[in-house]
């Protein structure tokens, strides 16, 4: 999750506060949400890379293959 | 250029990165199929924001879900990552279940807005989950 988006959410909670149209309780139900939410985004990030390396060690794997 | 970047980190990595990524868990359809399933549920579950009974009983059906795909995730060998994302989903969905349980009145906003973070998290892992190699 870029800092962006965590910024534009914490915005978007705070406006729907201020505005009456979330309570209290909600909001901080809603801002302990956006700690998982990065957590998973992260956790994501982390199997993405190891995906792509994933790729790259068999097409290595494969060309050194067919080079034998 | 990014590719070059890849193979240089790639490169760099300990033998012991390189091993985990080798051997990480292929593509499983039926974890696949569970979070999309929770991301429907969910998706659905918004819909339903204006009916407080039944929004209720659809988180209810969203958390045994999601216990479902982490226990699903928990045994299956090298698959570290998804089980590690499919325990905080649970921590989100069963967060939500126990709020929309206590609270005696859900204002509209949050019970779209809590149901979209469920449903932002399950697309993330389905988008890495779909990615795994065959």
């Amino acid at each position: 999750m870029t800092p962006e988006l965590l910024n534009s959410y914490i915005i978007e909670y705070n406006k729907a506060l201020e505005q009456g149209q979330i309570s209290k309780e909600e909001y901080v139900e809603l801002l302990k949400g956006i700690n998982i939410m990065e957590g998973i985004a992260d956790d994501a990030e982390g199997l993405a890379l190891k995906e792509q390396l994933n790729v790259i060690i068999n097409a290595a794997i494969s060309a050194a293959s067919l080079m034998a | 250029m990014k590719r070059i970047l890849i193979v240089l980190f790639a490169f760099s990595l300990s033998g012991c990165a390189l091993f985990d990524a080798y051997f990480m868990a292929k593509y499983d359809t039926t974890e696949y199929a569970l979070v999309n399933e929770i991301k429907t549920k969910a998706q659905i579950a918004e819909e339903n924001c204006g009916n407080h009974l039944l929004v209720v009983t659809q988180v209810n059906e969203l958390y045994i879900k999601s216990l479902e795909f982490k226990n699903f995730t928990m045994h299956i060998p090298r698959n570290k990552d998804a089980n590690n994302m499919s325990t905080k989903l649970l921590t989100l969905t069963k967060d939500t279940r126990d709020y929309f349980n206590k609270a005696e009145k859900i204002s509209p906003i949050f019970c779209k807005t809590k149901l979209q973070q469920v449903i932002n998290s399950a697309d993330t892992i389905q988008h890495v989950l779909g990615s795994k190699p065959r």
